[in-house]
């Protein structure tokens, strides 16, 4: 341990071995720096912002096996509020900063050696690589050192921040003071991974009365649910904007009243996804598109293990969303990727806190404005809000309503869901992968069946006769019937009558068919007939009608059978005066009725297809996109006259 | 669409197998028996019949 005394009050100054060359004085609160050859001081700096940190300056603590000391620390402040960071002087010679956000606390280790991005090209949503690492900014903001206490690495007076989140929980901190940057990296951790004695963690009596506080303009009882972690306080009673951030409540702003009363009540408690919530603040949001509001309302929950979470209501439509870091999101033209799942882009808007009440974990203020963006995977969504400095991502999940209901036992009805939410699952499209497949299955079993019948069934050829119409006869006159060879039918089996007359044109031929059983003088009649004509109109050619025909006949008895044929046609015309005749087994399967059998098994998800297309019509058309504020663009939207 | 499916290939096969799915359009009568047992028979005959229609 080396000592030396205090550039400005003489007392002895204590440097622990290794931990840093820099050291606030416990007495007088100067920054003295441990020069090659004396102690230096570089100014002193402010009494301690009592920040109700449970932790403190000498704690011990052990991470991934590694013991460390809690050897220092430094307050900043950004101007509307005071936050803490952790200096921790590993055994293993390492140093390590600690530092608290919303409830979550993050350890970070110096990257020696390797260039940091310029601060002027970092805004939110850049990315920039460390040691092939990649980060997103989240959060780009200038911070002043108010105080310090114990043993630092270096002292700065004035920083500009970047923080940032990679994949699967990584996180950056982009350091930049006196001329040049330096990088953090670490992990989110817990309290119970850092390995401190809860004996010796400091309990934070001022939060706890701050649990009991009552409103500094009308005196109301505030109960505050999370007073660690809470910097802004509405009181629901007068509607006074109260800080929070300093461990006491002091007056801002009044806000005006609310327009109506919140569906879940400030302070009630559900439990959702498994987790019990508590509803902290509600906020009333809105944008304005073409000049119309749309408002909606977002509730704050907090769990003291789980952190922070909202639910969102929008047209009675509710969205359960948890904020994610903004490295595990891919983000393209127009989509969104994460956790291995696409989303697509719906709407970017300008959006504005019209009204809040409750305690929240930021800086909150009526007026401050965003952009709002929402990329959309039903019932997912990755939705993210973005302001000059800071960016923050959510995973929603679409609530049934009755859920909401349920789980904080909400008494009034709910409202009734009005239009479509833009993750709205598409109830047709659910339905329609189970009805392409039935349909699929019975398609194939209905075609299995068609070859089982056409298999089974007999279409041998019984007769196969050409006639020639005698010359000069009269159409249908004893004179120009003819007869068949007699042929023999061996088993009962319905017929079918093929009559092809090739060579017409522009003409008609029947002919009347007697089918007779030589035993029994049975008839069977039936008339096909032939017609075609063609031509040419306009330059144009035509035709219509058919060279030949076929008639079917119901089951025939087995026997010998004669064919007569008598044939009808125009008196005047002249034509080639050949025709065939064919007789066959006709128990095989047709084509008319196997396509209505398919019609019928496609209609119903070629319907709920069409439905299916209607409600995403309907999604897209309200998708919006701005560029900036009052400036909308709906990409998706069907005219009128599309339809 | 699981039962729907079912009860259309259902009633297609009762109705193929009982022959309900043909559409005959022949006339059935008989060539009379003076024709038929005359000499030359059925070739013989030149009338028409008068059953079906």
């Amino acid at each position: 341990m080396r000592v030396g005394d205090c550039p400005s009050c003489r007392a002895p100054v204590e440097f622990r071995p290794g931990a840093g060359k820099v050291k606030v004085c416990d007495y007088c609160h100067t920054v003295v720096l441990r020069g090659a050859a004396r102690l230096e001081s570089l100014g002193k700096v402010a009494d301690l912002t009592d920040t109700q940190s449970p932790i403190k300056v000498g704690l011990n603590g052990h991470f991934s096996g590694n013991a460390f000391t809690v050897v220092g620390r430094i307050q900043k402040s950004h101007g509307a509020g005071v936050w803490d960071e952790w200096c921790l002087s590993f055994d293993d010679g390492r140093t390590a900063w600690l530092s608290e956000s919303e409830g979550e606390w993050n350890l970070m280790f110096p990257l020696e050696g390797i260039g940091v991005p310029a601060v002027e090209q970092l805004r939110p949503l850049a990315s920039f690589q460390l040691r092939d690492r990649t980060f997103v900014v989240e959060e780009v903001g200038h911070a002043d050192t108010v105080s310090a206490q114990g043993q630092l690495p270096d002292f700065n007076k004035q920083h500009v921040y970047v923080d940032a989140t990679g994949q699967k929980g990584a996180f950056c901190s982009l350091d930049y003071a006196d001329g040049h940057g330096e990088a953090f990296v670490g992990t989110r951790v817990t309290m119970p991974q850092l390995g401190f004695d809860k004996a010796d963690l400091e309990p934070t009596p001022k939060r706890d009365a701050l649990a009991q506080a009552r409103c500094t303009n009308c005196n109301g009882p505030l109960e505050l649910k999370a007073p660690d972690a809470t910097k802004r306080v509405a009181c629901p009673y007068c509607g006074a904007l109260l800080d929070a951030s300093k461990g006491t409540l002091e007056f801002l702003q009044l806000l005006e009243k609310p327009p109506y009363e919140p569906i879940l009540p400030l302070g009630a408690e559900g439990t959702l996804q498994k987790t019990k919530w508590t509803v902290l603040a509600f906020l009333i949001r809105s944008t304005t598109v073409e000049g119309t509001r749309y408002p909606w309302e977002e509730y704050l929950l907090w769990n003291r293990e789980a952190g922070f979470r909202w639910l969102m209501n929008s047209n009675g439509h509710w969205t359960f969303l948890t904020p994610i870091a903004a490295g595990d999101v891919g983000l393209a033209f127009r989509k969104a990727t994460w956790n291995a799942k696409g989303f697509k882009a719906y709407q970017s808007v300008y959006v504005v806190t019209d009204y809040v009440a409750g305690e929240c974990y930021w800086e909150v203020s009526v007026g401050e404005t965003a952009k709002a963006s929402e990329y959309v995977e039903p019932p997912e969504s990755i939705n993210s809000d973005e302001t000059e400095s800071e960016v923050v991502f959510t995973h929603g999940l679409m609530l049934p309503p009755d859920e909401v209901k349920q789980a904080f036992q909400v008494k009034a009805p709910m409202p009734v869901p009005q239009g479509l939410a833009p993750a709205q699952v598409n109830p047709h499209k659910a339905k329609l992968g189970s009805q392409w497949g039935w349909a699929g299955i019975w398609s194939l079993v209905f075609v299995a069946l068609l070859v089982v019948f056409s298999i089974a069934g007999d279409t041998r050829e019984f007769l196969k006769v050409s006639f020639t119409v005698p010359p000069d006869v009269k159409s249908g006159s004893p004179e120009s019937q003819q007869f068949s060879q007699p042929f023999t039918i061996d088993k009962k089996v319905p017929l079918a009558f093929e009559f092809e007359a090739p060579g017409i044109d522009n003409t008609w031929l029947a002919v009347q068919l007697d089918l007779v059983n030589e035993e029994t003088g049975e008839v069977i009649q039936v008339s096909p007939e032939a017609s075609y004509y063609s031509g040419v109109d306009d330059g144009e050619r035509w035709s219509e009608g058919s060279r030949s025909a076929s008639k079917q006949t119901a089951e025939v008895d087995p026997g010998r059978y004669v064919l007569r044929a008598t044939p009808m046609f125009e008196a005047t015309s002249s034509f080639p005066r050949d025709y065939l005749v064919t007789v066959k087994g006709d128990s095989g399967v047709g084509v008319c009725c196997p396509f209505f059998v398919f019609v019928l098994l496609f209609a119903g998800p070629l319907f709920t297809a069409w439905r299916s297309s209607t409600f995403e019509t309907r999604r897209w058309n309200d998708a919006v996109f701005q560029m900036a504020p009052g400036v909308s663009t709906f990409p998706f939207a069907k005219q009128e006259d599309d339809e | 669409m699981k039962w729907f499916g079912g009860i259309v290939v259902g009633l297609w096969a009762l109705a193929q197998g009982t022959g309900l799915t043909r559409f005959p359009d022949e006339d059935r009568g008989e060539v009379p028996a003076s024709v038929r047992l005359a000499p030359g028979g059925i070739l013989m005959w030149h009338d028409g019949f008068m059953g079906g229609k």
